[in-house]
Formats: structure tokens, C-alpha cells, sequence
């Protein structure tokens, strides 16, 4: 009986929020905007959305990158509070991951051995590795295996932990630090895991060396491209230092 | 044993300006730096070069005979070195010009006391500009061949299409300024026939005013124009990539994007079908092809407009 009653107040809250908000995909909002907007309200500091006042009075949302879903809040109170939460109830598939670790994410700096730790008795436990020293052959026959193993998922921020240890401490005239970069293209920010180089105030985006679109090109060619390939954060990204 | 180190450098002036505005932005150059381009050693004339050669050049210079006895006194080699600085041919025999760097053990100091024999080696830094040449795709896989060494011709394809998007990525960091931003792009684009992502989407940005947009409404951000990167030697048709072009200008009509710049390796042509049909959907079709020359033992990146 008591489930039942929870399960209606369930039903009544996603029906309550259903009325509260719309998701609306990208090129219907620029249709919106254009058509139905009656003022542009404001940027939204976290995530650098920008806010229109549509002619029913309600509240358009829309991402830096307009292919990405926008959203149109019927209540200046709800559009407050998903602002005051820094999260909008709108999923993507390309943050997912962060959105689902992102407590060992953004702690990345303190989780980052025992991950390591992790990762090594996995492979030890499986056989994988045969050299007592890390080098990259061996970097890439880890990788393999999770691969052929479908446990790319599971240990990816282990696999980056160790190769980007790895690439830190190969690479010591570069003075790589840890860092994340906050992507603020969708409703929700993005956030990858990075090495920094303070001095050229320029970052190497780790994650996506690895699991980008190219795909793994190898532990040494990501070590190569770390090297000369340093990219600086552009008004729509940030930085994040950890400990600071 | 007591050491210390002597440097003298010859600086010329660098007449090869960057003519090319790139079209992404008005005001940009496009650079991207190789910090480690030395250790790539990319083309035959910028190897480093070891302190005797550069001892026979300057012995050379300087006095135009074989006679270099005054090469073991402080102020003889200071004198055969401002007569190579001074020379208006002082490059080397490959035709960089550049600077040396060297040290000596136990040699002279400052004051020209003798304090033992030059011994130690120096090396030659070229601050030699070259010209801009065009960047075609077996440029592209020698230079990534260089970078990377005994890889599978597969996965050198990969690594050039990885490099020529880093390429991109190192010139946006070094020439985009306030007021536009082309951002990296992951999410699919819409149109009738099918989704496409687009590599880069660029905007204008609002720099504290905020402009107003198509519909007259202000606005902080203004979309403004999709990229797409190819590193092939293939001509882009209608058809290319399973219709992905095709795609994409349906998409940017979709989206009231104005403008689709293809930044392309140099060999490749974009069809007259491709850019007719991009006339006919309302999208300026726009071709930039890649380039690249060596300053300062740098690699740089330019891209320059294909007029059609």
C-alpha cells in the first residue's frame, strides 16, 4: 500500500515537472526564438545558456551549441531552481559518463591511485601484464585487452589515470599538471579529464586523445601529440585546477 | 676545471610576412608551434648542425682563407664572428639563416683572458622563414610518417586525420580573438536526409554588447558557420562520404546557417554539383586549403581561400 502511494506521488511529481518544462530540439528552438521571443533575458554564468522571454511569458533555454536540446521553462521559479542546482533535467549521451562518476571525476586528483591500484590488480589478476616497468607497448597491450575484453567502460578512468601518470612523468620539461576542463556547450556542462601545462597556459584534452573520435591511436603517439599539440581554453570552456 | 659558456647570435630580419588572412577570422594568424619540430627533424635543411661545421663557416667568413690560427684567441673568433653577422649572405650552406649557439670549455672570458682551448660543440638554430607551399595529403603522411615512426600505413591514415584536426586546433589557439569562436563540435546536425556533425561550428559572440541577431532579437551568441576538415586526395562531391556534404548543407539551411567552410589538404577540388547545390539551398559554400612552411624550425599552418 505505502509503495503504491509512493509511486503515486512518483507519478504526480514527473507530471508536475512535465508541466514545468518542455525539451524542444535545437533548430525548433532557433525557429522559437526567432518567431516567439519577445526579449533576450540574460546568460547563465554556469553554463553560459542564454535565456529568452518567449510571448506566453515563458522562458526559453538555449545551449551555446544550438544542435544540442534547448528547453522552454513555463516558471520563472523553476528555471531558478534548475540555475540555483547548476543541472537541467535534460540527459545526453555525451556527458553521460561524467554525469554518472561524477564524484570520482571531479575528485580525480585524490581518486587517481587508488584507480591505478585498480587497474593494475585487474590486469595482474588476468595475466595481462608480463614487465614489472610501465613503457608503452605495455600501456597499449592494457588497452587491448580491455578492449577485447569489453571493459573499456568499466576501467576508463583508470586506463587514463595510468596513462596520463605515465605521460606526467615522461614528459617532465612540459610540467603537466592534472586538471579538468568544464565544456559548456550543452544545457549540462561537459567535463573531460586534461593535462595542463601551466607555464603555456594550454591544455592537452586526455580523455578525448583516447577515446575521441580517431579512436586509441597508441599510448606513444597520444604521449607525441601531448607534446605539440597544446590548445588553449576558448570563452565557452574553463579550466579547473584541482586544489585550487 | 673551470666552465662557462659563450653565446652569440646572428638575427636577420624576417621579410616573408604572413600574407594569408585566414577567413575564420579577420584579424588572425594562423601558427601552430612544434616545440619538439627539432626532434622531427622534418626536411632535409633544418638538421642540427655540430659546432665544427659551423667553426669551418665562420673561420670561412670571417677571413676568406684557410689561415683560422686567430679561431684560438677570444678576440679573434669574436672578430671572424661579427664578420658573419655582418655579412649580408650569412646563411648556412643550405640557405637557412639562423643563429649559433655555442659554449666552450676552459676557452676565454668576457675580457678575452686566454683560459685554455675552445673545445666544446655548439649547434645552429635556423631562423630561416620559408615560403608557404601547399599541403597535400602525401605531405601530410611524410610529415606524419616523420612524427611518427614505423607505423602501419592504416594507422597512418588515422594519425593524419588526428594530426590535420590538431593542426586546426593549434591555429584556432593561436589566432582567434574576441568577438568570434570556432568551437569543436560533437552533436549531430539535422536535415531531411539524415544527420551529419559537422567538425566546428563558428560564432560571434557578444563581447559585453550584445548583438542582435537574424530575427532582430538581441542575442549573445550568433551561429554563423559550420567546418569540416578532410585530409584526402580525392575530389568531394555530392555523393562523398555518404553524403555527408549534402547532409550538411541541408542541415545549415535547416539551422539558418550561413556559410560551410571546407578546409581540405591541398590536392582537392569541391564539384561543381556540391557547390551549386549549396548556391541553390541558400549556404555559401566556401573551399580553404591547408599550407604550412618551417620558421624558426617551427612548423606553422596557414590556409589559404580556392577560388573557383
Amino acid at each position: 500500500m505505502k509503495l503504491l502511494f509512493f509511486q503515486i506521488l512518483l507519478f504526480m511529481s514527473i507530471e508536475l515537472n512535465q508541466k514545468n518544462y518542455k525539451v524542444i530540439v535545437g533548430y525548433k528552438a532557433i525557429e522559437l526564438r526567432d518567431e516567439n521571443s519577445t526579449a533576450f533575458i540574460e546568460i547563465i554564468e554556469f553554463n553560459k545558456c542564454q535565456v529568452y522571454k518567449l510571448k506566453d511569458s515563458s522562458y526559453l533555454v538555449m545551449p551555446v551549441n544550438p544542435f544540442y536540446n534547448s528547453i522552454i521553462i513555463y516558471k520563472k521559479s523553476t528555471l531558478e531552481k534548475f540555475v540555483k542546482n547548476e543541472t537541467f533535467p535534460i540527459e545526453s549521451e555525451l556527458s553521460s559518463f561524467y554525469y554518472k562518476n561524477k564524484q570520482k571525476i571531479d575528485k580525480f586528483i585524490d581518486a587517481k591511485e587508488s584507480l591505478k591500484i585498480r587497474l593494475t590488480e585487474y590486469i595482474n589478476q588476468k595475466g595481462v601484464s608480463t614487465q614489472k616497468e610501465t613503457n608503452f607497448n605495455e600501456i597499449d597491450r592494457i588497452f587491448s585487452f580491455l578492449k577485447k575484453n569489453k571493459k573499456l567502460t568499466t576501467y576508463r578512468l583508470e586506463f587514463i589515470a595510468y596513462l596520463g601518470d605515465f605521460i606526467i612523468q615522461n614528459s617532465i620539461s612540459l610540467s603537466f599538471e592534472w586538471a579538468l576542463l568544464k565544456d559548456k556547450q550543452m544545457l549540462n556542462p561537459n567535463v573531460s579529464i586534461i593535462l595542463f601545462n601551466k607555464t603555456k597556459d594550454r591544455y592537452f584534452n586526455l580523455e578525448e586523445a583516447i577515446f575521441g573520435k580517431y579512436g586509441y591511436l597508441g599510448s606513444e603517439n597520444i604521449a607525441k601529440n601531448a607534446s605539440i599539440h597544446l590548445i588553449k581554453e576558448n570563452p565557452i570552456q574553463q579550466v579547473l585546477l584541482f586544489g585550487k | 676545471m673551470s666552465v662557462f659558456k659563450g653565446t652569440d647570435t646572428f638575427k636577420g630580419t624576417d621579410t616573408q610576412q604572413h600574407k594569408a588572412k585566414p577567413h575564420i577570422c579577420a584579424s588572425g594568424v594562423m601558427r601552430a608551434e612544434y616545440n619538439s619540430w627539432h626532434d622531427a627533424k622534418y626536411g632535409s635543411n633544418l638538421f642540427d648542425r655540430d659546432w665544427d661545421l659551423g667553426y669551418d663557416e665562420i673561420g670561412s667568413a670571417g677571413g676568406g682563407d684557410n689561415d683560422i690560427s686567430d679561431l684560438s684567441t677570444y678576440s679573434g673568433l669574436k672578430r671572424r664572428l661579427n664578420n658573419f653577422k655582418n655579412k649580408s649572405d650569412t646563411y648556412d650552406q643550405y640557405g637557412n639563416f639562423g643563429s649559433w649557439s655555442y659554449e666552450w670549455v676552459n676557452g676565454y672570458d668576457a675580457t678575452g683572458t686566454l683560459m685554455g682551448e675552445v673545445k666544446s660543440k655548439g649547434t645552429f638554430t635556423p631562423t630561416f622563414v620559408g615560403d608557404w607551399q601547399d599541403l597535400d595529403k602525401k605531405t601530410l603522411l611524410g610529415i606524419v610518417e616523420r612524427l611518427y615512426p614505423g607505423r602501419s600505413s592504416g594507422k597512418l591514415q588515422n594519425l593524419a586525420g588526428s594530426f590535420f584536426e590538431l593542426l586546426f586546433d593549434n591555429y584556432l589557439s593561436n589566432s582567434i580573438k574576441g568577438g568570434f569562436m570556432v568551437v569543436k563540435n560533437p552533436y549531430k546536425v539535422p536535415s531531411e536526409i539524415g544527420n551529419s556533425i559537422p567538425d566546428y561550428f563558428g560564432m560571434y559572440i557578444g563581447s559585453g554588447a550584445i548583438i542582435p541577431n537574424k530575427a532582430g532579437i538581441s542575442s549573445f551568441y550568433e551561429l554563423e558557420t559550420f567546418y569540416e576538415l578532410k585530409a584526402t586526395k580525392n575530389n568531394i562531391g555530392l555523393s562523398s562520404f555518404d553524403k555527408q556534404l549534402q547532409k550538411q548543407i541541408m542541415g545549415a539551411k535547416l539551422l539558418k546557417v550561413q556559410e560551410i567552410i571546407m578546409i581540405t589538404t591541398s590536392d582537392v577540388r569541391l564539384s561543381q554539383p556540391l557547390r551549386s547545390f549549396a548556391g541553390e539551398n541558400g549556404v555559401r559554400l566556401t573551399h580553404q586549403v591547408a599550407q604550412y612552411r618551417i620558421s624558426n624550425g617551427d612548423f606553422e599552418i596557414n590556409y589559404r581561400r580556392v577560388t573557383y
